[in-house]
């Protein structure tokens, strides 16, 4: 180790703490290179170098250093890797795990961490106060729109990945009787006991190690059932590892508690690892789990206090300083001062010392701290003030020294003394994180003697235990562990053998927790220049609050928003009570009174990588094929969706473009044989004696007469009479029908039938199965068709005449089983064969060579779509949306009068039955050759003059027939059928409108008059 | 003998492996019957065409070798049987229920089946499937209908063959989806090594402007 090296790495003590000193990390930060060991943090390690300052504040882009030790940390976010896909930004330096050749940066500051421009918001601070952002709606006209690109500039903190995330996330779906979220003593205890009795636990701990505060306390004569601390941690862990119903989890944060007991947890599995090591591991993992019964052991949160000059690096939780000294052997500072207004903080003081630190001051802002402790304090030398403040900091990248001074419900009272130190480890209590209780819906009550909010009344199966409920010592955190244990696990339904060991003694090495709240704690210096900072994030200060309530937001969620307290990455987790706190002074109203704002999900930022899982990419969306997919691809085919489907849309040949191929396509089908893949329709398999009543009242038309052996084109509309599907059903016997839907209706139309039967006529007896996969489906239509089909059958007579249109058959081609119908979309003969799926590309190959003879070309939806328009058929979704009856697209002739079905009455209402609805139409244009862009808004005249023109309709499909060599479209036009011959016109964006001729739907009826 | 004619939805996968963790592949061609009828007029004549008891609770089977019966509604079962036994079935089970109100309809192509053994298989389902899938909760002799993913499927559970200790999971889905599926359960897989498989689907779109 170079000199240097081990120059920086003053502050790591020569044993203790659980990070592995024969496994040293080279990592660097910032440009420069450090070194750590395996099992540190970034902010422990960079603690142990001495570096303090490591991030910019949000609004005044003040130094941060570290507050704290874990998730709690408000201030030390840094960004992690320099890749523009894989880099991480606003990572807590406290929560990072260090691996080899990990690349840590600063974030929020130009040029550099040390001189940041941005520090001039600091020096403007005055006039960019609290709810800046709002003012600006309401200051003087144009002040939004000036500040505007201001504000965006400076908001988020990193800057955001600049290529796709190439790592994967999965989702992990899971069952427990009991969930423990948090593995302190008191978690640790709880999971023990519930897995003893068989039940299935989950334990989840955010950190890298179990063991809560255990880890981050000095053991003393510390005992649990007789052991010392983490040796009992030790045998819980292990007896926990053996048991195969025992999910335990590390680095993974319960991050959102949701109803009937669902909580999700976020894990990371290889984010601290380096790439290499990764494997085919996810990156993070969100489990879901459901669970019988929930234990919270997520202990309680440090608070800081509010006094001036509170936010330098060096400032730290009494409770941090205590962490990196027990857990990770680092000593935050050689020179420390300890300020609180509990006597807990005391132990930092005392812990600080044993390992080789100058306790510069015990500063208690109490009159009277444990007489224990104070006589501790002598004994080792420490000085003591007590009923003092800190009045002021100095020190620009890390604290210097504090000024101390003697205060009383009046202000400061005495003259402040300068006191050196580069450790400041304050404390104002402890606050009960109950975050997921909350969040579970639970309600929370103030406790006045742990002057904070503890969980009061549970919505769920969920009981907080250990420092979560407020029990801050050891023995009632483990004996309420163990209790609840094993009521959850009972309650599960698992109850242990009766042979569990007996416990021995459990007692703490702490004093009984005692605190005196001290909110907002007075200054020598003028109100106006007192920089007392609450949220350590977002930069708001107690000032902030005191003006949000002038300005008439005092209440708890309003003070809240205004000042953005609490709102920054961290969630306001150490930042809550102290807000209320002040609030509650200056208001000189009861905390409780005052209330908490609202803890939402998540508990912490997650990836959205964890939420979205696997479902991402080509994995996003199940693309529905059919079994000719594979020929479609290799002829060139592009595809479009529809509903989930992949259908062929056009196949463009080599050297033509769309246009060309869909104009090729339409007149083979015109004029030869052309083959649709129609195997993406809807099929319902529909049985019963009362299936041609049933489906006499789900269309719109009459059933009753149809025979075996024939079809019939359908129209449903829904009780509002609006059509919502359409097909053709074919009756197969007496009580058996082969339904066909629209392929993106299907699923919605078989669940249609099914509520129709099950909710309003259960008497009928009819059954309905979807087969709309079982069968595969060719299309093939043209002049030459009936040749190619006779050509095919085995053993059905392909004629025309004699295979009507509107009937069909089942038969064989070459011995596979073929159901036949003759129905067509198109307008020519056609004869939709339905084969068995498996045998799909079979057939399409079949037709394919089969129908070479007579020129088969296949064509696609796009085809499709303009074969029938020039035969003015419908589609249900490009004509309709939802509100056309049948007599508005010119299908009256499909409503029966003489039978009731789903719609009827709605078609007589006064405005079903205006004549100046919407009504479907044919367009064309006076120039042939001019194809409406689909969707253009129709007018009455090209000279238009109101700026509002009335619009009088518009275009639902259009298209340039090759069959009519000119131009065609369908359009909806108030009061349309009343006014064939009519001229009209289309607006045109930028360009005069289009003069265009009303029609009737039926183009090729015009075609064969002409003719 | 199948007819060579015939294609399979997953005819261009080959079976995948991870280690003794998972194993996945298709098994093409299977006969599966989807019957509605009463339970009352259903269950004798079901003894009596496969010797299988009708199961009458929600996510019970009674999974023969040849033929399996899963409870899909108070109304609705499915017989998931060999490849050549569907149009049998069909017809001796109708002729039967003559007389009942009563449904049968095959649909042995609308479905493929994926089989999964392994001893991780659990796990890896756990990742698509949100019901309880621990073998206190998901035993052999169990099956239901759900969600994998996005495709719906029926999960069965049963004894498996060719291992004493593992069972053996088939997922039956619809065969337009059977692609997506196959892919998905193979990226769930990849934390054992379980090789990529890119969806047919992924093909580029020309969608309407």
């Amino acid at each position: 180790m170079s000199r240097q090296s081990a120059r920086r790495a003053q502050n790591r003590l020569d044993h203790g703490g659980l990070v592995d000193r024969t496994r040293p990390i080279s990592f660097s930060f910032d440009g420069k290179s450090y070194q750590g060991f395996a099992g540190d943090t970034l902010a422990s390690a960079l603690l142990a170098s001495g570096v303090h300052h490591v991030a910019r504040s949000f609004k005044y882009h003040r130094p941060r250093g570290f507050l704290g030790a874990g998730p709690e940390d408000p201030g030390a976010l840094v960004r992690v890797g320099s890749d523009p896909a894989t880099m991480v930004v606003n990572q807590r330096a406290t929560e990072v795990e260090l691996f080899d050749g990990l690349e840590a940066f600063p974030q929020n500051c130009w040029p550099s961490l040390r001189l940041d421009f941005g520090v001039v918001n600091d020096l403007m601070h005055r006039f960019l106060p609290a709810g800046f952002y709002y003012k600006t709606f309401m200051g003087p006209p144009g002040s939004w729109m000036f500040f505007e690109p201001f504000i965006r500039r400076a908001a988020g903190l990193g800057p955001a990945p600049s290529a796709p995330d190439p790592a994967r996330y999965e989702h992990m779906n899971r069952h427990c009787e009991v969930l423990v979220i948090g593995s302190g003593p008191a978690g640790l205890a709880a999971a023990r006991e519930a897995a003893r009795s068989g039940a299935r636990v989950i334990l989840a701990e955010e950190s890298a190690a179990c063991g809560g505060r255990l880890l981050g306390e000095a053991e003393g004569d510390a005992l649990i059932e007789g052991m010392a601390p983490r040796a009992w941690r030790g045998d819980v862990l292990a007896e926990l590892a053996a048991n195969p119903e025992v999910t335990l989890l590390t680095r993974t944060s319960a991050s959102g508690y949701y109803s009937q007991n669902w909580v999700t947890l976020f894990e990371n599995c290889t984010d601290h690892l380096p790439p290499s090591e990764a494997g085919h591991l996810p990156r993070h993992r969100l489990w879901r789990v459901r669970a019988a019964q929930v234990v919270l052991a997520t202990g309680a949160i440090e608070r800081p206090l509010v006094f001036h000059g509170n936010d330098r690096p060096g400032v730290m939780l009494a409770s941090a300083a205590r962490t990196y000294l027990h857990r990770y052997g680092v000593r935050a500072g050689s020179n420390a001062v300890i300020f609180a207004n509990n006597d807990d903080a005391w132990r930092s003081a005392f812990d600080l010392h044993d390992a080789g630190a100058h306790i510069a001051a015990i500063i208690d802002t109490r009159p009277d701290p444990a007489a224990a402790h104070r006589e501790a304090a002598e004994a080792h030398g420490i000085g003591v003030r007590t009923g003092a403040t800190i009045v002021a900091t100095q020190g620009r990248g890390h604290i210097r020294s504090i000024d101390v001074a003697a205060f009383d419900a009046g202000g400061v009272t005495g003259k402040p003394e300068r006191i050196a130190c580069d450790l400041l480890c304050v404390s104002g209590g402890w606050s009960p994180n109950v975050a997921l209780f909350s969040q579970s819906g639970g309600s929370l009550r103030y406790d006045e003697t742990l002057a904070a909010f503890v969980p009061d009344e549970a919505r769920q199966e969920v009981v907080a235990i250990g420092a979560c409920a407020g029990d801050f010592a050891l023995a009632e955190a483990v004996s309420r562990g163990v209790e609840t244990g094993r009521t959850a696990a009972r309650e599960a339904g698992f109850v242990a053998s009766a042979t569990d060991p007996v416990a021995g003694e459990t007692r703490d090495a702490a004093l009984p927790y005692r605190v005196t709240p001290a909110w907002e704690l007075p200054s020598n210096l003028p109100k106006t220049r007192i920089r007392a900072f609450v949220d350590y994030q977002n930069d708001v200060t107690a000032k902030d609050l005191h003006l949000a309530v002038r300005e008439g937001y005092g209440a708890v969620e309003h003070a809240k928003r205004y000042t953005t307290t609490g709102m920054g990455t961290d969630q306001g987790k150490i930042v809550g009570v102290n807000a209320i706190g002040v609030l509650s002074g200056v208001l000189d109203k009861p905390i409780g009174e005052i209330g908490v704002t609202t803890y939402r999900p998540p508990w912490r930022p997650i990836s959205f990588g964890a939420v979205a899982g696997q479902h991402v990419g080509g994995l996003f969306h199940p693309r529905r094929t059919t079994a000719m997919h594979d020929w479609h691809v290799e002829n060139g085919a592009v595809f479009e969706t529809v509903g989930d489907w992949l259908r062929a849309r056009v196949y463009p040949q080599p050297g033509e473009d769309f246009e060309a191929a869909l104009q090729r396509e339409c007149r083979a089908a015109r004029n030869a044989v052309g083959v649709l893949d129609a195997s993406t329709l809807g099929k319902i398999d529909i049985r019963g004696k009362d299936a041609r009543s049933f489906l006499n009242r789900i269309y719109t038309n009459a059933w009753m007469k149809l025979e075996p052996g024939r079809c019939r084109y359908g129209l449903m509309t829904n009780e509002d009479g609006m059509v919502f599907d359409d097909g053709v059903t074919a009756c197969l016997a007496d009580d058996h029908f082969h339904m066909t839907t629209t392929t993106g209706g299907a699923a919605r139309v078989l669940g249609w039938l099914e509520e129709y039967h099950q909710t309003e006529w259960p008497d009928l007896e009819v059954y309905m199965t979807s087969v709309t996969e079982q069968w595969a489906v060719a299309s093939i239509c043209g002049p030459r068709a009936p040749e190619l089909a006779a050509d095919l059958f085995d053993d059905i007579d392909a004629d025309p005449e004699r295979f009507p249109f509107m009937s069909h058959a089942s038969g064989h081609i070459d011995g596979v089983p073929a159901r036949v119908f003759r129905i067509s979309f198109t307008g020519e003969v056609s004869y939709e064969i339905n084969v068995p799926a498996s045998y799909g590309l079979w057939l399409w190959r079949t037709l394919m060579e089969r129908g070479k003879p007579y020129g088969i070309t296949p064509y696609g939806t796009e085809g499709m779509h303009l074969l029938r328009a020039e035969k003015g058929f419908i589609i249900v979704g490009q004509e309709t949306d939802g509100t056309l009856t049948p007599v508005d697209l010119g299908m009256g002739w499909a409503v029966k009068q003489s039978a009731d079905f789903i719609g009827k009455r709605s078609l007589t209402r006064s405005d079903t039955a205006r004549d100046d609805r919407l009504q479907l139409v044919g367009l064309l244009t006076a120039d042939p050759g001019f194809v409406i862009p689909e969707g253009s808004q129709i007018i009455a005249s090209g000279r238009e003059q109101s700026p509002r023109t009335p619009m009088i309709g518009h275009v639902t499909s259009s298209y340039f027939s090759p069959t009519l060599e000119r131009s065609i479209a369908l359009a909806l036009i108030a009061g349309g059928h009343g006014r064939m011959g009519e001229r009209i016109h289309v607006a045109r964006r930028g360009a005069d409108p289009v003069p265009a001729t009303i029609t009737g739907t039926d183009f090729l009826a015009g075609l064969k008059e002409a003719s | 003998m199948i007819d060579e004619r015939r294609v399979s939805p997953l005819a261009h996968r080959e079976p995948l492996h991870a280690g003794d963790f998972a194993h996945l592949a298709e098994d093409a061609f299977r006969g599966i019957v989807m019957v509605r009828a009463a339970p009352i007029h259903l269950a004798a004549p079901l003894q009596a065409v496969t010797g299988r008891t009708l199961p009458i609770r929600a996510g019970h089977a009674d999974l023969g070798r040849r033929c399996a019966v899963l409870w899909l509604g108070p109304d609705e079962w499915a017989i998931m049987t060999a490849p050549d036994a569907a149009a049998q079935i069909t017809q001796e089970l109708s002729a039967e229920l003559t007389g009942y109100h009563h449904q049968i309809v095959d649909v042995s192509d609308y479905n493929t089946v994926l089989t999964l053994r392994g001893s991780r298989v659990r796990e890896l389902l756990a990742k698509l499937i949100t019901i309880d899938l621990h073998p206190r909760h998901f035993a052999r002799g169990t099956g239901v209908s759900t969600l994998c993913g996005k495709a719906q499927v029926w999960l069965v559970c049963r004894e498996d063959e060719t291992s004493a200790r593992e069972p053996l999971f088939e997922v039956v889905v619809r065969r337009s989806m059977a692609d997506y599926l196959w892919c998905l359960i193979a990226d769930a897989g990849r934390e054992w090594a379980m090789p990529v498989q890119d969806p047919i689907g992924q093909v580029p779109l020309h969608m309407p402007v």
